[in-house]
């Protein structure tokens, strides 16, 4: 399992940035973000669809707002984790150096958000299905 | 079901038949056995303004009303009850007086000494002069020689209207007795309906024996003293007194209603022609009233004669629909609030909704289009015609009436969006709080009803043509909405 959500945020190896991508495996950062990845959008876009369900929320560019704003919440948790796991790794295991440059943390985050917004954009597909003013939102 | 034959005669005939189309466009319902309104106007001045803005409306309706289907799984009463004009674009000639003066169509000049100078006495020499293509000038005495024409023959614009004519269908007839052509066809055509057996008519003994109901307007408005015309309203009181003491021995209805009002307003004096465009009066809403209430009730025609007036709670020179009786509120309460929202909804927030998801679930394809549920179905004839006819209901019927003395204002025609539950007068809406916004259980103005259309919406689009699903959704949105707001 540990390895499969690996492989998904590295992208089968496509975006393995080298020290960045090792400590994040090795720190177990990877699940706690697709708890976040998950979880996040799961619980905003079920309130959106079920709960909520409102009128006034009932427009594509409202939805488009909501799954962008999800997304880069997730994105600048991601960051947080990644950023404070990392470092407590290195102090812990005594590692002072490493390749890590700071746009590996950019472009992980990057890989998050688009992430988030797909796991939207599906999440929204299947609430959307017994929602009552929503239900022709995204289309 | 059956038919209602009504019969307007004269302007305020078609002014009653104007108001009768709006409220019957609105969802007032003429009862349970009648699905059918035949309007007939009688009038020689057939450029009359009220004749040919009453007739335009009564064209745009029948055409809505025939673009949809209302189906078993339609629930909408917008234009639901039918309107035909069995081939005679509401307009029933009775006699041909293109270009003629009286005296031409009674062929005064060959007429003897003896007799002319009988006609000289009955016809003052301003009558014998006066064109009929623009009617009879409030001239009850010319009106009784050209309209005495009045025949149920098949060969004859009446007989040809009457061969429809089944058991149970009904004849009601309009007229005002203060005028011209109103005080003076009336009888003329009740005697005719009722000796019809003695025509080749195949329907003849079933007119005869029609339950026949009339409403008798008597003065509600006056007019501008002016020397040159003919029409002065000093002698309205005593022409309506010698038309009622003719009527009260002569006449053979089954119900008579009579309205009229105090003269608080005098109208611009106009003999006829296009000029001739009264605007919309509570008296004439009211004496439109009287047709429903007489299909409503089961009147046979057995020799009992009964009379009716009209009355209303409070007496007010501003009417409201609070002010009217419990009976008259529950008749058209409900029907002219939604009609009212429903124009003020389609003008200000429809362009707003094409995205909405009642929209969205629909698609179309007949057998000259296809497409989606969007802004471009705003080019098609129905939607081209509704827009008329809404217009016509708040810009002109609705303001007309409110502007007008005794004035029927029933609405706040100025507001809207957000405040247009508080527009009705008499009428509170239940509060809405933050929870009741949150939880889209009390919204307010638009969002309310966008809210009702998106549930009613989800599954109705399959059930029901494009234009009856159009209707549907916005009548059964805008009741629910009231039935939370106001609990009617």
């Amino acid at each position: 399992m540990k390895d499969l959500i690996a492989n998904i945020f590295e992208l089968w190896g496509q975006c393995y940035f080298g020290d960045f991508s090792k400590y994040m495996y090795k720190a177990d950062l990877y699940g706690e973000v697709a708890l976040w990845v998950i979880l996040v959008p799961l619980i905003v876009f079920f309130i959106y669809y079920k709960p909520l369900d409102h009128i006034r929320l009932a427009k594509t560019s409202i939805w488009t707002v909501i799954l962008i704003v999800v997304s880069i919440i997730t994105a600048l948790v991601a960051y947080n984790i990644a950023d404070t796991g990392i470092g407590d790794y290195l102090v812990q295991h005594k590692i002072k150096k490493n390749n890590i440059i700071p746009v590996d943390y950019f472009w992980f985050s990057f890989i998050v958000f688009c992430y988030t917004a797909l796991i939207s954009f599906v999440l929204s597909l299947l609430f959307k299905l017994g929602a009552s003013k929503c239900r022709r939102i995204p289309f | 079901m059956s038919k209602i034959y009504v019969f307007g005669i004269g302007g305020t005939g078609a002014r009653v038949i104007r108001s009768l189309t709006m409220l019957l466009a609105s969802g007032v319902k003429l009862g349970e056995n009648i699905d059918t309104v035949i309007p007939v106007i009688i009038d020689q001045d057939r450029s009359n303004g009220d004749l040919t803005r009453t007739i335009a409306l009564l064209k745009t309706y029948k055409s809505l009303h025939d673009q949809l289907k209302f189906g078993r799984n339609s629930k909408s009463e917008f234009f639901k009850t039918n309107i035909d004009d069995l081939n005679t674009s509401f307009r029933m000639q009775v006699a041909d007086v293109a270009d003629k003066d009286f005296q031409s169509y009674i062929k005064y000049l060959n007429l003897d000494t003896r007799n002319k100078a009988l006609v000289s006495l009955l016809f003052s020499k301003k009558n014998l002069e006066a064109r009929m293509d623009v009617g009879f000038k409030g001239n009850p005495n010319m009106g009784s020689v050209v309209l005495n024409n009045f025949s149920t023959e098949a060969d004859n614009d009446l007989g040809s209207i009457l061969e429809s004519f089944q058991s149970g269908d009904k004849i009601f007839i309009i007229s005002s007795i203060f005028g011209g052509t109103g005080a003076a066809g009336f009888p003329l055509l009740l005697k005719t309906l009722r000796q019809a057996q003695s025509s080749q008519l195949p329907s003849a003994a079933l007119v005869a024996n029609a339950p026949i109901g009339a409403i008798t307007v008597l003065p509600y408005f006056g007019v501008q003293h002016d020397e040159d015309s003919e029409i002065n309203m000093d002698s309205f009181m005593s022409k309506a007194k010698a038309a009622l003491s003719y009527y009260r021995d002569n006449l053979n209805t089954d119900v008579l209603y009579y309205i009229s009002d105090k003269l608080s307003k005098n109208y611009d004096n106009h003999e006829g022609d296009s000029a001739q465009r009264n605007n919309a009066h509570f008296v004439e809403m009211v004496a439109a009233l009287s047709i429903i209430d007489f299909c409503k009730n089961n009147v046979q025609h057995d020799g009992s004669k009964s009379f009716k007036e009209f009355g209303f709670n409070e007496d007010k020179p501003v009417v409201s629909i609070r002010t009217l009786a419990d009976s008259t509120r529950a008749l058209v309460g409900k029907p002219l609030i939604s009609m009212f929202i429903f124009e003020k909804f389609y003008k200000e927030h429809l362009k707003n909704t094409w995205e909405n998801a009642w929209a969205k679930d629909f698609s179309y394809a007949d057998d000259d289009n296809e497409g989606k549920m969007d802004s471009t179905v705003m080019s098609h004839d129905f939607f081209v015609k509704l827009t008329k006819f809404l217009k016509d209901f708040d810009n002109e019927w609705l303001r007309e009436m409110a502007n007008n003395s005794r004035a029927f204002k029933p609405f706040n025609l100025e507001t809207s969006g957000e405040n247009i539950f508080n527009s009705i007068d008499g009428y509170e809406p239940k509060k809405t709080g933050f929870w009741g916004k949150l939880t889209s259980k009390n919204l307010d103005g638009y969002e309310a009803i966008d809210n009702a259309i998106a549930d009613i919406s989800n599954d109705l689009h399959k059930k029901l043509p494009m234009y009856d699903y159009f209707m549907d959704v916005h009548w059964q949105a805008i009741n629910k909405v009231l039935k939370s707001k106001f609990g009617i």
